[in-house]
């Protein structure tokens, strides 16, 4: 069990350096540096550059980057926002972001679990086959698709909802976007939960099937979703994968001042150094995530757990 | 008998049983066939009316990609400033009441003069024909996400049976480096190399291949190293393959239906991702057309004109569930066992 | 293992102090097959018999260089074919030795046609001059082995057992083998179908002087078809013999119990038979120590010196009522 934990960690760890060390080889070869559209006698150039130590050798400047980074600090943004330290312009969008992110996960769960749980139970009826296809439906298409739809037929057509975020209507104008974030994973908690408590249901049933009725019923469903909820750890990593795709469009149709916006702007103008602070971001909540999954799996799953491994 | 010497006197003779048959040496068992693989799959197939409609959609929309953009008689990058925003008319239909070129009860088409006129999807808001551009567009998404799959499957496949096959430290160098990419969430990796590279057709194909091919290779080499041990594997050894016609000629056959399965999976994440880089502007180049950038494009409308973005959204919905629709109708006909999902 | 008798012109293969183990892991080496010796004359057809995990399947296996033996050596008409492998030994090996599988159905490519299965080991070596030839030695051999020249295009799906075996047997003939290696190859199959298995390959050894090697757990077909038999318990031969001298006069307690198991179709006998008991732990046998010891004709023991006279006391002197087992 440690051993499986400290080769996690060591696996986070290499992954994350080379891609940090990726990102910077990127920024190096970014053209220009962020002084060359002003107007700067080369004098004048020398001494910024001396400043921001631009002209020290590259492994010095690695070893620096990488330093900051940990610390937080991301350096500037040179066309978003001028000389505006990047670690300022994240942090509330991050909250923002990450807010969103854990409504739709809410919604989710909450629901799939729900549609699961019915499609189980009454799995001989009708009812399977249509979640079946509202979940296929949920998983093939893209959530930017529903925040489109959503946000023209229930904000604009029926003015139920704010169509856009704004900080003063709050919560209600965060509704849309975690709907339309929550579709994907709503589909694949529902399809995972109910394949799950079928197989569970099916097998308990046969000693239910002798006994009475609601107290077992109970305990069923809370033994079934306890054994549902364990593979659900395997949906839940590609999962996070597509959010982090759909809220970057998400927050875009519905002007959120999240990260996933800042993405899309700082692409579109080609400001390199917010680009690829976000890319680290992005990376450091991905590893982690993950590192974080197999961690529960190895506490959940016992093979992992006393052998130390599954091979 | 048994080592003791004492002799038992039999009853039974040489010749007390004999064979009911004459030639029993020579018989031939009755002959077991089965229904020919293929039949049975294509039955399976089609018993699945979801994977069947699937199939049609996907049939339909790519022979209108094809012959659509001649039938209106416009092409995509005509710029007509004078034609700009104008609603869908379809001939015949609009007679119904629908799509007969009015907004809000304002017949657009009357306003302009263009009463012999006909967008079947309107234009957009530079002028062009949108049905031109809507199956141009989807020409270029198939396009992409097709070559996208087909070079994936083929560094996947290769991958894969290379790990798979040769094992040992071969096997493990390459699941490690394959542990370190994939700890690369796809977003980061797609839109570097989108910025890195100019943006175009070339450059977005590469960026889709470095997502799924990962995924490929996990499959190819869970399935060799099961194949690998099969008899007739052996039995191919004994007989003096070398390693290149066992792996081509014995075990890749034996893959292939899962590969394929695979492959039909990621066509839709493929478009996917195709569409997405085409929302932020990272994907094709004007005046060229995607379903991405149409639906960017006419999001930007949408309230004022709501046709511009649902019209490629809708295509691009039915595109996206029809080949998943496939794809599970293709891995319950070809491999039942798989359906752990 | 005396070669006093033995003609060396007449021997096919020589198998030498075999070794063969598998690592499982760190801590445990199972030693699949431990120091085994034995030759097979040409023509004969030599019975390995065993229970599961005797090592007898390991055996051929390493013959034909499936797996690399630990240690001895293997001798085919007197040239080496254990050590380092080349192409050359390969090539010499597969045109020699053949190898029939135990399971009709995993030993059958389910994608390919019959045809090219059988033709399979001509593909690889090139050994026909034109499409015709190959298509002509793949009708022969499928008249041979009893099946028709209509059943080339088909796939294994679509035969028995009995048939697929049959095809196994095609596969490895075509190759005209002097050798070929019969690794349980009726164990899967049907009685009826294993008796009809078993002519077909006494008819082909008939027509071409195969050699075979043939590994099996079931004594009564053993009985049948052998000329020799060896006996194998925990990776080591305990004996050896011809049929006869195996069946009348068993030494080792092993091989006693072996055939003491075995069902006897007059109800006479079958009536007064007992099973022996054998259990290697406390027995107090250890193989490792015994030598090989002649006996008589081709018959030879592994056993200590004490053992060995424990064993042979009855065989000298008068069976008395009740104690020759």
């Amino acid at each position: 069990m440690v051993k499986y934990i400290t080769q996690r960690l060591v696996m986070a760890v290499i992954t994350l350096i080379i891609i940090v060390f990726i990102l910077f080889a990127l920024l190096e070869y970014m053209p220009g540096s962020p002084f060359n559209d002003e107007k700067l006698s080369d004098d004048q150039r020398a001494v910024l550059n001396q400043k921001y130590g631009l002209n020290q050798p590259t492994c010095i400047r690695f070893k620096n980057y990488i330093v900051n980074l940990f610390k937080g600090d991301f350096g500037d943004s040179y066309v978003i926002q001028k000389n505006m330290a990047i670690s300022e312009m994240l942090k509330t969008r991050f909250r923002i972001s990450i807010k969103i992110g854990l409504q739709a996960m809410a919604i989710g769960v909450f629901f799939g679990l729900f549609l699961g749980i019915i499609a189980a139970i009454w799995h001989n009826t009708i009812i399977d086959p249509i979640t079946s296809f509202l979940s296929m439906l949920g998983a093939s298409i893209p959530s930017y698709v529903f925040g489109l739809g959503l946000m023209y037929f229930l904000g604009y057509k029926l003015h139920l909802f704010p169509i856009l975020y704004s900080e003063k209507e709050g919560f209600q104008s965060t509704i849309l976007p975690s709907v339309a974030l929550s579709m994907l994973p709503i589909a694949n908690i529902a399809r995972f939960s109910r394949n799950e408590m079928v197989e569970v249901l099916q097998s308990e049933y046969i000693i239910l099937a002798q006994s009475k009725g609601v107290e077992k019923w109970a305990i069923i469903l809370k033994h079934a979703l306890r054994n549902a909820l364990i593979p659900i750890l395997t949906v839940v990593a590609p999962m996070i994968v597509g959010m982090m795709l759909g809220s970057t469009v998400i927050e875009n149709i519905f002007s959120i001042p999240g990260i996933g916006n800042l993405f899309i702007t700082a692409i579109q103008v080609n400001d390199y150094n917010v680009i690829i602070s976000i890319a680290f971001v992005y990376s450091v909540m991905y590893i982690g995530i993950m590192l974080l999954v197999d961690l529960l799996y190895g506490i959940i799953d016992p093979r992992i757990r006393i052998a130390g491994g599954v091979k | 008998m048994m080592g003791c010497p004492e002799i038992v006197e039999d009853i039974f003779k040489e010749d007390s049983f004999l064979l009911a048959e004459k030639n029993a040496g020579k018989i031939i068992d009755r002959e077991y066939s089965d229904k020919t693989m293929w039949k049975e799959i294509i039955y399976r197939f089609t018993k699945n009316k979801g994977a069947v409609i699937g199939m049609a959609a996907i049939l339909i929309i790519i022979v209108f990609a094809i012959i659509g953009p001649y039938m209106s008689g416009y092409s995509y990058d005509a710029v007509d400033m004078s034609r700009q925003n104008l609603v869908p008319r379809i001939p015949g239909i609009e007679k119904l009441g629908v799509f007969d070129g009015t907004i809000k009860g304002i017949d657009q088409y009357a306003m302009k003069g263009l009463d012999h006129t006909y967008y079947y999807f309107g234009t957009d808001n530079m002028g062009r024909d949108l049905w031109t551009r809507v199956f141009t567009g989807t020409r270029i998404s198939l396009f992409v996400a097709g070559v996208a799959v087909i070079i994936d499957m083929v560094i996947g496949v290769v991958f894969g049976m290379i790990s798979g096959y040769f094992g040992g430290i071969v096997d493990l160098v390459m699941q490690r480096i394959i542990e370190i990419i994939s700890g690369i969430p796809n977003l980061v990796v797609v839109t570097l190399l989108m910025i890195v590279l100019k943006p175009g057709l070339l450059t977005i194909i590469l960026a889709l291949m470095f997502t799924n091919w990962i995924g490929m290779s996990r499959l190819v080499r869970a399935q060799v190293l099961r194949l690998k041990e099969q008899e007739y594997v052996i039995a191919a050894k004994s007989l003096g393959a070398s390693d290149l016609y066992i792996v081509f000629r014995e075990i890749l056959p034996n893959t292939l239906s899962s590969v394929i399965i695979m492959a039909m999976m990621s066509i839709p994440g493929a478009i996917f991702m195709e569409s997405f880089l085409s929302f932020i502007g990272l994907g094709i180049p004007e005046p060229m057309a995607s379903l991405g950038t149409l639906i960017s494009n006419g999001y930007k409308s949408m309230m004022i004109y709501p046709h511009m973005v649902a019209i490629p959204v809708t295509l691009f919905a039915i595109l996206m569930i029809s080949f998943n629709l496939v794809a599970d109708g293709l891995r319950d006909a070809l491999d039942p066992k798989m359906k752990a999902g | 293992m005396t070669d006093n008798d033995i003609n060396e012109e007449e021997v096919l293969l020589r198998v030498n102090n075999l070794k063969l183990y598998f690592r499982n892991n760190q801590k445990f080496t199972t030693k699949a097959v431990d120091g085994v010796s034995f030759i097979i004359h040409k023509g004969e057809t030599y019975g390995l018999v065993g229970e599961s995990g005797s090592g007898k399947t390991t055996i051929g296996r390493s013959i034909i260089r499936i797996y690399t033996p630990d240690g001895g050596e293997v001798y085919f008409m007197g040239n080496e074919i254990s050590g380092p492998m080349n192409k050359q030994k390969r090539k010499y090996i597969a045109n020699n030795i053949q190898m029939i599988f135990q399971d009709p159905m995993a030993s059958l490519n389910p994608r390919k046609k019959v045809s090219d299965i059988i033709a399979q080991g001509l593909d690889i070596h090139h050994q026909f001059k034109t499409k015709e030839e190959r298509t002509e030695k793949i009708y022969a051999i499928l008249e041979k082995v009893g099946l028709s020249r209509e059943q080339a295009n088909r796939y294994p799906h679509q035969f028995s057992g009995g048939q697929r075996q049959r095809i196994g047997i095609a596969r490895a003939v075509i190759m005209n083998p002097k050798l070929i290696i019969a690794d349980e190859a009726i164990s899967a199959l049907d009685v009826s179908i294993q008796a009809q298995i078993v002519n077909l390959l006494k008819k082909i050894q008939e027509e071409l002087s195969t050699t075979y090697l043939f590994i099996a757990h079931d004594l009564t077909m053993v009985k049948y078809i052998s000329d020799r038999i060896g006996v194998l318990h925990l990776g080591h031969l305990v004996e050896t013999g011809t049929t006869e001298e195996i069946f009348g006069n068993p030494i080792h307690p092993y091989t006693k119990a072996l055939l003491s198991a075995i069902p006897h179709p007059n109800p006479r006998i079958e009536k007064s038979r007992t099973i022996i008991d054998y259990d290697y732990e406390s027995s107090g046998i250890d193989y490792g120590k015994g030598v090989s010891h002649f006996i008589d004709g081709q018959h030879y023991v592994l056993a200590t010196e004490d053992e060995l006279t424990e064993w042979t006391k009855y065989y000298y002197g008068t069976c008395k009522e009740g104690e020759c087992k």
